[in-house]
């Protein structure tokens, strides 16, 4: 049993990292994307295959991973200036099944349908992960750094600008806030915290499967944010780690496998579907919106004939407004 | 050359279908602007419909056909009132759409199991079939799939430019605003917007169901097909989503006489990926649209 639960936090904490590099996207720019676990594969791809075929030791093969990644970003913010809203989230969309197909058919370079065989343990300097208990420590402390690093950034004054171009980009363009340039750091670093999240995956398990990196693996980093809250930093850790012990959690009650998994499954939309429904802000929507509520909720205690201030439409629903 | 042909003819046959199902979720897509990506599940529900009333009960195919009719058009209109109506921002329905997808999908799988199934084709139609040259076979089913769907793709473009429902349809779609102004009921007019794209949703699930059989998850590859030619079809535009998937059924088609067959699905989302960045609104919408 603990052991079980050991082995579940290290994924936790892979998941809490890519949720985070989504939300940093998401958060920042209000923009819907699914290409998410394409540039996790990238990082999951680098580090396996350079690790196994060239024998590189995991800490090289990071950067490799981040710069493809970061490069692969940068690429995706394109589309991003010209096309508004859904439209963009299905360009993203489009992007990731091809990239699901480039790692399941490029023989050549991923090993094809095959994946990655064989990839080592964790190895960096004096630290050598063996055990679950060690992978877990390890991981969920680089996770910790991670959700750190993202605390600061929303709290420091490039999180504010960001803020600014994602409500309202043309406003922010006007006080001289270069938000193309800013996007970019945006798409950049949440791709290469992604492919983070994909480099410690091929450690851990050992093996890369092209067929884990897919627009299904981007939806449940998606959920996650959604579920936990957009924005917030608190929130992306809940989803994901909510989202990742819930299935399994449904696997405790003994049910043959396949009806097992599909039932995990129900459940876990069914969770979705509800919180999309009752709070589209999430379970913990972000600090700034829950302030804007509170000054709208003040204002209009005002006298009748006074404005009443209008929430922004911001990212996601209005119908609890 | 000879290799091309059979290409060809897959490649109308498959086209004919996908244009079909493209036309099915832009019909449900335009008006309303929900991303219908449950589109896939009223899909997938309507081939176990039809695999369930028709392979085993062993009822006629085309009772099993109304039946899948039936469950498509009650699946397609649960998603319209219960799920997206309710909600305002595209963005959610689009979530909420997907995660009922995966719902769907899974209760699928624990009625009927994972395991692959079949429907056979009626005696009238097995095992004949014609010559267009020496490579290439053409059977009669694969030219009563063509036929019909061309046939009732024609049909929906009659129906949308000579009817009052279907010119309120495409008013929906460019402009919904004005649309209501002009005192055009939307609500109603979207749910038979649901209605019909269900109905077409369940003449491409009969042909898939024969032509590839059925397994729970059946309904993705179809569903990101039609998205895919939807779009790339263009904004707003009904025809330009059935000649999106007839193009599509063509390119993936003749990608493989060059290419390995697995690359199908990447070149037909590679395509997409390079139109939506350099034309947005994909090919045949008006200029500034």
């Amino acid at each position: 049993m603990v052991q079980y639960l050991l082995s579940l936090g290290p994924v936790v904490a892979i998941y809490v990292i890519l949720a985070v590099s989504l939300n940093i996207v998401m958060g920042s720019t209000g923009v819907l994307t699914v290409a998410q676990a394409g540039f996790m594969g990238v990082g999951a791809y680098s580090t396996g295959l350079l690790m196994t075929d060239h024998h590189w030791p995991l800490i090289a093969t990071l950067p490799v991973g981040w710069a493809i990644a970061g490069a692969l970003g940068a690429l995706l913010l394109l589309p991003a200036l010209r096309i508004q809203g859904l439209l963009y989230a299905v360009v993203s969309f489009a992007f990731m099944v091809f990239a699901t197909g480039v790692f399941t058919n490029a023989n050549g370079l991923t090993h094809g349908a095959l994946g990655v065989v064989g990839i080592p343990f964790f190895s960096v300097g004096p630290i050598h992960l063996t055990s679950n208990r060690d992978y877990c420590i390890a991981y969920c402390a680089i996770a910790l750094v991670v959700v750190l690093i993202y605390y600061r950034l929303t709290a420091s004054p490039l999180g504010v600008v960001l803020r600014a171009v994602r409500d309202d980009t043309g406003a922010a363009a006007s006080v001289g806030v270069d938000t193309v340039r800013e996007r970019l750091k945006v798409f950049v670093l949440g791709a290469s915290l992604a492919s983070l999240s994909g480099s410690l995956y091929a450690p851990l398990i050992h093996y890369v499967d092209p067929t884990t990196f897919t627009v299904f693996l981007s939806f449940l980093a998606i959920t996650m944010v959604v579920f936990g809250g957009i924005g917030s930093v608190f929130g992306a850790v809940l989803g994901a780690t909510l989202l990742t012990l819930l299935p399994d959690a449904i696997t405790f009650i003994h049910l043959p496998s396949t009806t097992g998994g599909a039932l995990a499954q129900i459940i876990y939309a069914g969770a979705v579907i509800l919180v999309l429904r009752l709070r589209p802000r999430g379970i913990v929507p972000e600090r700034s919106w829950r302030l804007r509520k509170r000054l709208a909720a003040a204002a209009a205690g005002r006298r009748a004939g006074d404005p009443v201030p209008q929430l922004q439409p911001g990212l996601v629903g209005g119908s609890d407004d | 050359m000879s290799t091309l042909l059979p290409l060809l003819v897959t490649g109308v046959t498959l086209g004919s279908v996908l244009a079909v199902l493209s036309l099915g979720f832009a019909i449900s897509y335009w008006p309303s602007r929900h991303f219908h990506f449950a589109y896939g599940s009223v899909f997938i529900c309507a081939t176990y419909a039809i695999w369930y009333v028709a392979a085993d009960r062993g009822w006629p195919l085309a009772i099993g056909i109304v039946a899948g009719g039936g469950v498509a058009v009650v699946v397609g209109l649960i998603c319209y009132f219960v799920f997206y109506r309710p909600l305002r921002d595209e963005q959610t329905i689009f979530l909420t759409s997907f995660a009922l997808s995966i719902l769907v999908q899974n209760v699928l799988q624990i009625l009927f199991g994972a395991n692959p199934q079949a429907i056979q084709l009626p005696h009238f139609l097995a095992g004949r079939a014609f010559s267009l040259s020496s490579t290439a076979p053409v059977t009669v089913f694969a030219l009563a799939e063509i036929v019909i769907c061309l046939g009732i793709w024609a049909l929906v473009e009659v129906f949308l430019r000579r009817s009052r429902a279907g010119t309120g349809l495409r008013a929906l779609s460019s402009d919904p605003f004005l649309t209501e102004c002009v005192g055009i009921e939307s609500r109603r007019l979207t749910a038979w917007a649901y209605v019909i794209g269900s109905l077409l949703a369940t003449v491409g699930a009969v042909f898939f169901a024969l032509d590839y059989g059925l397994t729970p998850d059946a309904g993705t590859t179809p569903l990101f097909y039609a998205i895919n030619a939807v779009l790339i079809g263009g904004t707003f535009s009904m025809t330009g989503a059935g000649l999106g998937g007839l193009l599509l059924g063509l390119v993936v088609n003749l990608g493989i006489w060059h290419l390995p067959s697995a690359w199908q699905t990447s070149i037909a989302f590679g395509v997409l990926f390079i139109i939506l960045v350099v034309r947005p609104q994909g090919l045949l919408a008006r200029a500034g649209t």
